[in-house]
């Protein structure tokens, strides 16, 4: 239903954006996510490369309610589902620049382990991947990781039960640092 | 009134143009690809040229700018509580150069619509298919009795950035502990709602940490102001606000908030009915503003002293192929800020490049704003805003059941990340403008 959708919004604006040289809509995100959407600023995420399909999801989860957020719920809302659908197209086609960020790379070798056993399941190919739902975590900034993975721990955001349990096992193995050595571990990722 | 030269007329402008002629700036490219003329280096115009460029770049875009040096005003209340340091707010235009964008260093005089021509302070001529104007705001100096741009100097307004920003840092230095700071902010609408009560945060906490004896008396001209129980929640919390230790007091028009004379001498100013006189150590006095003087000069202005526009396509109703943008325009519900300014320049780029593409359907738009304002450690608040114009361009508003601010009463994990993501959109603003 939603690929559906999604074509048919390509159908009726594509023509216009294509002789315009490109859509300019996409480009209010640019203020907090970058030009292109690739983040040069150290919290917000970069959604260049994002799938279509895992864009408009979000942007749906931002208005129901289903995602918590610092203001997305609030600007999700003022846009149709068809502008949704143009801003997702135009990301999708973004390269994903990943953040040059320090890290810690003792962390990050042993994040290895934890991600490998608990996470690649559906983060696949070491987060580099949007593969539907869990978008890009390699190269990610660290400080939206950190943010992200908060919430899910403190149950503001919903999760799938295989990543609450897999939070679970790290936390019981390696308590908070092993989570956060996961966190090295994807934002490493050059 | 200090509102510098007279509207220019037809005859002045084509005396101009006689007697310099149309040399300097030869009309390369016209013809099948034209040129775009954008007034001003500010948000609003850097974001247009650069989008018009990335969009069709075989269009000539030129960028008129006097200053060599941008100084952003967007997170300069940081330099109060010297948790920033003024350089970090100062970017040269170099970077444009690479997009194909001719940045020219020299202030633009006059504008003459109907030849499609605009006057350089040097006397060259630019000829334009399309004109941007995004002069950004001027101060009035005409509306409180005793106050000119000498008594600024004194009385800083720091509602400019760069060197009023370093002055009014300089005298919280050197005031004593023990002194009263005097913020008086203006009516609607002006630049940057919010900035006025982020400023006052912003001083408080410096005076906390350095100045605890001091205080901050804040004359309001209006009865509300943005994100009023926000800012009031994070003042009680963090400042005392409402006790009789608290680092602000806050006068609303009601109690004698509208300052309308100032003694620069003595140091004082006079506000409300009763002209009720306020002493300051530091008086920082942000005036009433108006466009900035080229669109004034140029006949773009009405009796508001903003620009009246198309609210689709920001066109000029006074003067056909101009656009103007940013703090300069009346753009209704959107308000005068460094995100609505890039959101407006998206817009009139899609507009420009369709109209000169012989396109002709006009893409509609769907505007953003986004503003944090830090009140303290760890402490932010946010305010957006989605706004839509009619199909006739008379009516530009908030979409319904979208924007609003984050909640009072938000945990201070929520609070603390929007310091982040308020550091975050300063990164990627400044980025997307000058590298």
């Amino acid at each position: 239903m939603l690929f559906v959708w999604v074509g048919a919004v390509l159908m009726t604006t594509g023509v216009v954006a294509a002789t315009l040289g490109g859509d300019r809509l996409p480009g209010v995100c640019a203020g907090c996510h970058g030009e292109e959407g690739v983040s040069a600023g150290s919290a917000t995420p970069t959604i260049a490369g994002t799938k279509t399909e895992t864009f408009v999801q979000r942007m749906r989860d931002f208005k129901t309610g289903n995602r918590t957020a610092t203001l997305m719920d609030r600007i999700a809302n003022g846009y149709t589902d068809d502008e949704i659908g143009r801003m997702g197209e135009y990301f999708s086609k973004r390269p994903f620049e990943r953040a040059q960020q320090p890290t810690d790379r003792a962390m990050a070798e042993r994040g290895k382990h934890f991600a490998e056993q608990y996470c690649a399941s559906c983060h696949e190919e070491a987060g580099t991947v949007d593969d539907g739902r869990p978008g890009i975590l390699a190269g990610q900034w660290l400080s939206y990781l950190r943010f992200r993975l908060e919430d899910y721990r403190l149950g503001v955001d919903r999760i799938p039960k295989k990543m609450r349990l897999g939070i679970e096992s790290i936390l019981h193995e390696a308590g908070v640092e092993g989570l956060e050595s996961v966190l090295q571990f994807y934002a490493s990722q050059k | 009134m200090e509102l510098g030269m007279s509207n220019v007329t037809r005859r002045q402008f084509l005396q101009w143009t006689a007697a310099v002629g149309t040399t300097g700036f030869p009309l390369t490219g016209r013809g099948s690809s034209g040129r775009v003329v954008v007034i001003g280096g500010g948000v609003g115009g850097i974001t247009a040229a650069k989008s018009i460029k990335k969009a069709a770049p075989s269009l000539n875009v030129i960028l008129v700018e006097q200053k060599k040096h941008y100084s952003a005003c967007f997170m300069s209340n940081e330099v109060l509580a010297h948790s920033r340091s003024l350089e970090s707010l100062r970017f040269t235009y170099d970077g444009l150069w690479k997009y194909g964008i001719t940045v020219v260093n020299q202030s633009a005089v006059a504008i003459d619509a109907a030849v499609h021509k605009v006057i350089l302070e040097g006397g060259a001529v630019l000829e334009y298919d399309r004109l941007i104007v995004s002069p950004g705001i001027d101060l009035r100096y005409d509306v409180i009795v005793g106050y000119n741009r000498r008594v600024a100097e004194k009385l800083p307004h720091a509602w400019t950035s760069g060197d009023q920003i370093g002055l009014l840092r300089t005298q919280l230095e050197a005031m004593q502990d023990g002194g009263t700071v005097l913020i008086a902010a203006p009516k609607n609408p002006f630049r940057c709602p919010s900035a006025p009560y982020e400023r006052a945060s912003q001083i408080a906490w410096y005076l906390q940490r350095y100045k605890p004896k001091s205080k901050i008396i804040l004359l309001d001209a209006k009865e509300i102001f943005s994100q009023q129980a926000l800012f009031m929640e994070a003042w009680r919390a963090l400042y005392g606000f409402g006790t009789q230790n608290s680092l602000i007091d806050w006068h609303p028009a009601s109690e004698e908030g509208t300052v309308t004379r100032v003694d620069p001498d003595a140091m004082a100013v006079y506000s409300g009915e009763l002209d009720t006189v306020t002493k300051g150590a530091v008086i920082n006095l942000i005036p009433p503003q108006m466009a900035g003087m080229i669109a004034r000069t140029s006949g773009l202005t009405d009796d508001t002293y903003w620009c009246p526009v198309n609210k689709t396509t920001f066109e000029s109703t006074k003067a056909k192929d101009v656009h103007i943008l940013g703090d300069a325009c009346n753009a209704q519900d959107m308000p005068k800020s460094a995100y609505s300014a890039a959101s407006q320049a998206q817009c009139v780029a899609a507009v420009v490049v369709s109209a000169m593409s012989g396109v002709g359907e006009i893409p509609l738009f769907t505007h953003l704003n986004a503003c944090y304002s830090i009140l303290g450690q760890d402490w932010a608040i946010s305010t957006v805003g989605v706004y839509r114009s009619n199909s006739t361009g008379t009516i530009l508003q908030s979409v319904e059941g979208s924007g609003g601010t984050s909640s009072p009463g938000a945990g201070a994990t929520q609070r603390k990340h929007a310091v982040e993501y308020a550091h975050s959109w300063y990164q990627n603003i400044t980025h997307a403008l000058f590298t």
